[in-house]
């Protein structure tokens, strides 16, 4: 999963530290979440975005992954 | 989308703290770390080992009707201590830092099961024969370690 938090971090000029602090969540999960190495509960995700007033889906972008099935990168599920 | 509290508009960046020297900005990250949480631990950790000390000796020295609440007892409720003061820890954190530590113990399980394959393997060959205390205090110092140092990067 994508994100642009760096960017929108740094429009504000905040450090990772003030945002973990506006979060109330640890420096570490800042870091983890902004490198993609950890996917934010539902929760966070909404403080995220309730923080920069802007829809989640706007601030975490899924990476479309190729199909199991057909192989297609991204190839979205048949209409029943 | 509802109504948020925040404001949207981008502020200002954070005013410049008074300048600190770097070792006073190391005294600062050292007293967090150590904090309450991990003080807390440690100290536990330590009475569950002097209890365990004191069950070994114990039988030496004391009478039978009071051995086995020295024995038996005693280090269960130590150990009853550390585990109430690890899981408040793991209530205090966060979800990212409470994923490393289940990812810890699940770790520390791996670790001492193998460990304790290995030896067994040495077992067949001649060694002694492995007291259960000693995979214990093996367990919790692979434990301990882990998590001393998930709490010191989530400082």
């Amino acid at each position: 999963m994508r994100n642009i938090l760096p960017e929108l971090r740094a429009q504000r000029g905040w450090t990772q530290g003030d945002l973990a602090a506006k979060l109330s969540v640890s420096r570490q999960t800042v870091n983890a979440v902004e490198t993609g190495r950890y996917e934010p509960s539902l929760s966070l995700a909404f403080a995220i975005a309730a923080l920069f007033a802007q829809p989640i889906e706007s601030i975490f972008q899924a990476q479309r992954q190729p199909s199991r099935f057909t192989g297609d990168p991204g190839a979205a599920p048949a209409e029943p | 989308m509802p109504e948020s509290d925040f404001d949207p508009q981008p502020t200002r960046p954070l005013p410049p703290g008074p300048p600190q020297s770097p070792g006073y900005q190391m005294l600062g990250r050292v007293n967090k770390f150590y904090s309450l949480r991990v003080v807390g631990i440690l100290c536990s950790l330590w009475t569950y080992l002097c209890a365990l000390g004191v069950a070994m000796v114990a039988p030496r020295y004391l009478a039978p009707d009071t051995r086995n609440f020295v024995v038996v007892v005693l280090p269960l409720l130590t150990g009853v201590l550390v585990v109430g003061i690890i899981f408040m820890a793991y209530v205090a954190s966060d979800e990212y830092v409470r994923r490393r530590i289940l990812r810890c113990a699940a770790l520390t399980g791996v670790i001492v099961a193998f460990s304790t394959l290995g030896y067994f393997c040495l077992e067949m060959l001649g060694y002694a024969r492995l007291s259960m205390i000693v995979v214990n205090l093996y367990g919790w110092a692979v434990f301990t370690a882990l998590l001393m140092w998930i709490l010191y990067r989530a400082r």
